[in-house]
């Protein structure tokens, strides 16, 4: 009983980290490189012919140089395009595979030693791999996982009750796996995964391919286990929402580089050079081109306007045009990040290539 | 009982493992039932082809080939059901070679356990299911025979049967996790995968007594691992094996068991080691 309680204690100062004096990062990655080689192959059959004698390899750098470090408790997104080399990274640190040069240390360890005791305190969540065996009930699954992870039987009834609760599939863990939907599936493949209560949580993709109701619920819960649990959380994704949902702060990764970290409304600030303004005139309108002289018009209607106005003048174009027409509304917005993003990545496409 | 004495140890998940892949191996019952019993339909044309050599005109009973009698050739088929059913384990390395191509492994490589252990747990879980079900269509079959089952086997001989089943599942499961392996090295090893299938189908004396084999070939193949998936432990039984030749026929057997227990070790790492190194 003693001893139990000691045990409960000190895993509770390690995760806390009140125990800890000098707080080391969390994670922390410092210039990872990972250059693949993959092979060429000459179009056509002659280009097969010619491969089968002599081949022909092409380095990628899938990661350049990335360094960057993560705090206990965050909950940080990776974001860029495909390709881009968050999977790459993720991967690395989860020690599946080998950095190029470079180092990375998550909770301590070198992810790619692969030592149980990483092991037993991360957990990797990608999109639809699933580990939940395809003939058996999903209870089955979760129990071989607990066994796995030598989960105590008291804190896995815990967990397993809170999650299914939480996200609402208490009533299928029953059903075999084949007959669950893609969403459900999903619910279930977290939770495989949060048996252990990892400290450290690295989701790829968790919402690809769910329809936006079981996207919602996926990130609320991704969301509410982050502030309760304090588990530090990487997530990559494309999707924006999931980002703007969940991350404060973010980490742009494009053709392997880091682009940009920071909180989620910096990247406006840096990124995006103009502001949204609404304009709804009384009676009559303005003409176009009157409009034009204080900035991009962006939508015309007969009582109403949208301008991209630059941030600097947003506060003088506002008050001229309060001055010189009857206004009935002005409504100031920062540009949509989803567009800002997109910009953001054509722009650095274009300084790459 | 097993949990009283496995629970808390390292065993204890792979325990887990070989259980819940019983559960669902149960889920295909009726599919093992048929499998367990329609895999003895060869048995009976094999009797026949056999009878038809035997009986050629002159026979009379006293004939042998490669020493063996007709009721031999009949009792070596018979018991090779049994043997395979340990020694094969049908799928393994195609489905370990595609865990590696397909970058399946990555959801085994970030759990706290060994790829190896899970995967002969995986595929024992299947054998005990067979042998379950094998328990209830295999007595008939052996008393349908009975005329034929002639030698009565010695302590020694039962002794050392058992002992080549079990290096039969080992080598069964070593030699096809090291050649899945190879899927680390080469992308697509389908066909090299089929010619290892007819391969060990050959060598094991599945086809066909590897004493009936050339002199030259036999003395070169009874002592290759294949021969201990299936023709050695049929020779023992029938009594073909004498007694002071039994204990370098289980040694060597061991020797192999151990050989690719290393070599497979090996093969694992390094493979593992160069997927993480160029893998994706």
């Amino acid at each position: 009983m003693t001893t139990a309680f000691f045990y409960v204690r000190s895993l509770e100062i390690i995760r806390t980290g009140s125990y800890n004096n000098h707080p080391m990062p969390t994670i922390e990655v410092e210039n990872l490189t990972k250059i693949y080689r993959v092979t060429k192959k000459k179009p056509g059959i002659s280009g097969a012919i010619q491969a089968m004698f002599k081949r022909e390899y092409s380095l990628v750098n899938a990661v350049q140089d990335v360094s960057f470090k993560i705090e206990e408790g965050e909950l940080v997104g990776f974001l860029g395009p495909n390709g881009a080399g968050k999977t790459t990274t993720l991967k690395m640190l989860s020690g599946i595979l080998f950095p190029t040069t470079g180092t990375a240390t998550v909770l301590g360890f070198t992810p790619w030693e692969r030592k149980n005791d990483y092991r037993k305190q991360f957990a990797l969540v990608m999109g639809q791999k699933n580990q939940l065996w395809w003939d058996l009930p999903a209870q089955e699954s979760l129990y071989l996982n607990k066994e796995i992870y030598g989960v105590s039987d008291a804190d896995y009834k815990k967990v397993l009750d809170e999650m299914t609760e939480i996200l609402q599939v208490k009533r299928l863990l029953g059903v075999m796996v084949r007959e669950l939907s893609l969403g459900e599936r999903m619910k279930f493949e977290l939770i495989a995964s949060l048996l252990h209560s990892p400290r450290v949580l690295f989701l790829d993709e968790p919402t690809i391919g769910l329809d936006v109701v079981a996207q919602k619920n996926i990130r609320e819960f991704i969301k509410e286990y982050n502030r309760r649990t304090k588990t530090t959380i990487v997530l990559t994704s494309h999707y924006m929402n999931d980002i703007q949902a969940l991350c404060d702060r973010v980490i742009i990764i494009n053709h392997g580089k880091k682009f940009f970290d920071g909180g989620l409304n910096d990247i406006i600030g840096k990124f995006s050079a103009s502001k949204l303004v609404t304009l709804t005139f009384e009676n009559g309108g303005v003409p176009k081109e009157d409009l034009a002289k204080f900035g991009e018009v962006v939508e015309f209607e007969k009582l109403k306007a949208v301008l991209k106005v630059n941030r600097e003048d947003v506060t003088k174009v506002s008050s001229q045009i309060l001055g010189k027409w009857p206004v009935l509304d002005i409504n100031i917005e920062e540009v949509p990040i989803e567009e800002v993003i997109q910009k953001v990545f054509v722009s650095a496409e274009s300084k790459t290539s | 009982m097993i949990e009283f004495f496995l629970k808390g140890t390292p065993a204890w998940k792979y325990w887990v493992i070989l259980s819940t892949r019983t559960q669902e191996d149960m889920a295909y019952r009726f599919n093992y039932v048929f499998g367990v019993v329609f895999r003895f339909l060869p048995l009976v044309t094999t009797i026949y082809l056999w009878y038809a050599v035997f009986h050629s005109p002159g026979y009379d009973g006293t004939q042998r080939m490669g020493g063996m009698s007709f009721s031999d050739m009949v009792s070596y088929y018979a018991i090779m059901f049994v043997a395979r059913g340990f020694s094969s384990i049908p799928g393994m390395n195609r489905d370990i070679s595609v865990d590696i191509k397909d970058g399946l492994l990555n959801r085994y490589l970030i759990k706290p356990m060994s790829y190896f252990w899970y995967q002969t747990m995986y595929r024992l879980a299947h054998k005990l299911v067979f042998w379950f079900v094998a328990l209830f269509t295999f007595p008939p079959i052996f008393y349908l025979i009975r005329q034929y089952l002639q030698h009565t086997p010695t302590l020694l001989e039962w002794a050392a049967f058992f002992v080549s089943l079990m290096i039969a599942f080992w080598i069964g499961i070593l030699f096809n996790f090291m050649i899945g392996t190879l899927a680390f090295w080469f992308l697509e090893i389908s066909t090299f995968l089929f010619v290892i299938m007819v391969m060990e189908f050959f060598l094991s004396g599945h086809l066909l007594p590897l004493n009936l084999l050339p002199h030259g070939i036999l003395s070169w193949a009874q002592w290759m691992p294949f021969g201990y998936e299936g023709y050695w432990p049929c020779m023992i039984l029938i009594g073909k094996v004498p007694p002071d030749q039994m204990g370098k026929v289980i040694g060597v057997g061991l020797l192999w068991v151990a050989f690719f227990f290393l070599t497979g070790k090996w093969m694992w790492a390094r493979g593992v080691k160069r997927y993480s190194a160029v893998g994706g």
